[in-house]
């Protein structure tokens, strides 16, 4: 099991603010790693694109515990909605060896706000 | 070790829902894909067990015993075949040793297409010539051990072997699990294979591996037999003897070609010379009509004009002027003009990116050097005041574009029409073709109309537009600036329009389509003549709540000026002229 935390439970941010966190786990023997990204991607009707905008690699040191983490949220892509493409922003933690991942979905935006396609923009 | 997951998925896009193949489907695909990359396994570790052979006799003579050997025999021998001329060698130990004979140069001769490459084989044992050779415990003898370098020509195969090897490896190993401990769907890591984008990386690659084959082959078979033919025209005119003439089919993937290999002899006085050099340009082409008169012309005992190096008297050649077939050296040029095409281009697109990025940093933008949403922005330059803007494809470009492809298109149409022409000509008319064709030369047709409607339109007033900045941000404005360079007196109405653009190319099967979805227009000019032909100047201001330009590989968010001009009874003005809209949210590029 892996999960991913953000203090105060935020999940919109602005540009540049800084994310902060901690990565649980607890796994059946010791993971060798723990890596955390800060990744946008696209959703809609193209083929998806992704976007590693930081990655880290925290400190493990048994099978249950948990790391953490400072990221600054870079100044974009914003995350937007449209009818074709639409950009989402997601922590993600992978724990090796066996691939287990956590997702954590934010909004990165002005305002802490995602932009809309077609309404104002 | 954690494996970093890459799989091959037969019925989906990888990490996107989709239809998925049924299991049938699934396996099929499977054995499909199992066949093609065991053909590949198969043929490597074939090749490869070969040339490691190959290579295990040649470094076997390693370990032989030095000898001294004396030439009893040295002549090339026409053998026939693809490669006919064979290097017939034969020699004896003269040392100490027990008594040897040897018929081999190394453990494995090769033969050779031509005469004088034979003969070079044979230049350092001539008749008579001491030389140091090597003997087996078997008592096997040659004159060279074989290259040590041989042993490295294992890795072409192995080559195969990996892509073979992994491929399988991939089909048949065991799924990551879809659902954890708990039954739920288990997630798959998006970012774990990101890289980041080339930058024109690829194009400098691709195209520097281009202009160095291109180049390559240019100077081995264009170059370097032009210079031959010019150094030719002083050498000595003599009348050789021809021994052999035949044409030479060689079988290959991409069909038959065919050469020409005439054997010839010629006396200076000095003893006899031979040659089998028809022309400076060798290699095969197709079309064995052509050989076949040459050879006709060279027939066996026939005496013919050849032309002998002065200096080099066993070096000779048939025809010695520019014939056809030399233009077929050129075609390598193609891809040396192509290649160099492709680097510039790389060059500057990387050189645009790395411009952009350096420009954001100093700029004041407040973006990191290394900041991601650099990757995901058109390139832009920073400049304030008049900024001239400029259309996204110049009508010149459209008009050359469609020369080219109505060219292209009604080149190889007229191939095929040219035939239904004269199968009606003969009065034997092939009309299943003719039917066929119609579509196909209706586009052709609609393509020359094009290119006319684009002539035309070369003619029309040129829109100048520009703005007080080059770019804008989102609840900013731009200051624009139109009009028009020429007969402006033409122009009956005029709009400039604000436009917001989704684009998201997807493939379905092997196609590649692009949406495109309309988000946003604000029309900004909508003039009528007269005032419509004097121009003027319009604010333009971006919605508070806007997206900033996007650009990755599959998706866009483009924001762009399209102003038109309706002419009467004439082709319209249309042009189209990107705006970047930056991510800045407080301060902006513009006012």
């Amino acid at each position: 099991m892996i999960e991913i935390r953000l203090d105060e439970s935020r999940s919109a941010f602005e540009p540049g603010e800084k994310l902060r966190g901690e990565v649980h786990w607890v796994a059946e023997t010791a993971p060798r790693g723990l890596a955390l990204r800060l990744l946008w991607y696209t959703e809609g009707r193209g083929d998806r694109d992704v976007g590693v905008a930081s990655r880290e690699t925290l400190p493990v040191g048994s099978s249950t515990g948990s790391s953490a983490f400072s990221l600054e949220a870079p100044s974009g892509p914003w995350s937007c909605s449209g009818q074709l493409v639409s950009i989402r922003w997601a922590l993600e933690a992978e724990l090796e060896p066996g691939g287990e991942v956590a997702r954590l979905e934010l909004v990165l935006g002005p305002g802490g706000s995602e932009a809309l396609l077609g309404q104002g923009g | 070790m954690a494996r970093r997951g890459w799989k091959i998925r037969l019925g989906r896009r990888a990490g996107q829902p989709g239809p998925e193949a049924g299991p049938v489907g699934r396996f099929l695909g499977r054995l499909l894909a199992t066949a093609f990359f065991g053909l590949f396994f198969g043929l490597g570790v074939f090749f490869t067990w070969g040339m490691l052979q190959r290579a295990g006799e040649h470094l076997e003579t390693y370990r032989w015993s030095e000898r001294v050997c004396e030439v009893e025999r040295s002549e090339v021998v026409r053998a026939g075949g693809e490669e006919p001329y064979e290097p017939r060698i034969a020699f004896r130990s003269i040392d100490a040793g027990p008594a040897l004979r040897g018929q081999r140069i190394q453990r494995r001769d090769v033969e050779y297409g031509s005469h004088g490459e034979a003969l070079a084989r044979l230049g350092p044992y001539p008749v008579g010539a001491v030389a140091t050779c090597y003997a087996s415990e078997a008592g096997e003898l040659v004159l060279e051990r074989g290259p040590f370098w041989s042993a490295l020509l294992v890795f072409f195969p192995l080559i195969f072997v990996v892509i073979g090897g992994v491929g399988l490896w991939a089909i048949w190993s065991p799924d990551r699990p879809t659902r954890d401990a708990a039954g739920r769907p288990r997630l798959q890591a998006l970012g774990a294979n990101f890289r980041r984008r080339a930058e024109g990386r690829v194009l400098l690659w691709m195209g520097a591996l281009f202009a160095a084959i291109g180049g390559l082959t240019f100077w081995f078979f264009g170059a370097l037999p032009l210079w031959q033919v010019y150094e030719a025209r002083s050498w000595d005119a003599q009348r050789c003897t021809v021994e052999h003439s035949s044409v030479v089919a060689h079988q290959s993937d991409d069909g038959t070609t065919y050469s020409v290999d005439i054997f010839y002899r010629w006396d200076r006085g000095r003893g006899v010379e031979r040659s089998s050099r028809y022309s400076f340009f060798g290699g095969s082409s197709s079309g064995r009509a052509a050989k076949a008169e040459i050879v006709a012309a060279h027939r066996e005992g026939a005496e013919v004009a050849c032309w002998v190096h002065p200096q080099t008297p066993n070096e000779a050649v048939l025809e010695r002027e520019l014939t056809l077939h030399a233009a077929v050296a050129l075609v390598p040029l193609a891809f040396l003009v192509i290649g160099v095409g492709m680097l510039l281009h790389g060059r500057q697109i990387s050189g645009r990116r790395a411009a952009m990025r350096s420009r954001a940093y100093q700029g004041g933008l407040p973006f990191r050097a290394e900041d991601p949403v650099l990757e995901v922005l058109p390139t832009f330059e920073m400049r304030a005041g008049p900024v001239p803007l400029a259309a996204d494809s110049p009508r010149w470009m459209r008009f050359v574009g469609l020369v080219f492809a109505t060219l292209f298109w009604n080149g190889i149409v007229s191939v095929f029409a040219y035939q239904a022409w004269k199968s009606w000509q003969r009065g034997n008319p092939e009309v299943f073709l003719m039917f066929f064709l119609v579509p196909f030369v209706l586009v052709g047709i609609a393509l020359v109309f094009g290119v006319i409607h684009a002539l035309l339109g070369m003619a029309n007033p040129h829109p100048v537009l520009s703005a007080n900045a080059s770019t804008v941000a989102p609840g900013r404005s731009l200051e624009l600036q139109w009009r028009f360079r020429g007969r402006a007196e033409r122009l009956s109405r005029v709009r400039l329009s604000l436009i917001g653009r989704e684009e998201a190319t997807y493939r379905v099967g092997t196609n590649t389509h692009t949406a495109q979805e309309t988000f946003h227009e604000e029309v900004l000019v909508d003039l009528a003549a007269p005032s419509c032909q004097m121009g003027g100047h319009v604010r333009v201001a971006l919605p508070a709540g806007a997206m900033h330009s996007f650009e990755s590989e599959h998706n866009k968010v483009v924001w762009q000026l399209d102003l038109s001009g309706e002419i009467e009874r004439w082709p319209d003005v249309s042009e189209s002229y990107p705006l970047v809209v930056l991510p800045l949210a407080e301060r902006g590029g513009a006012t």
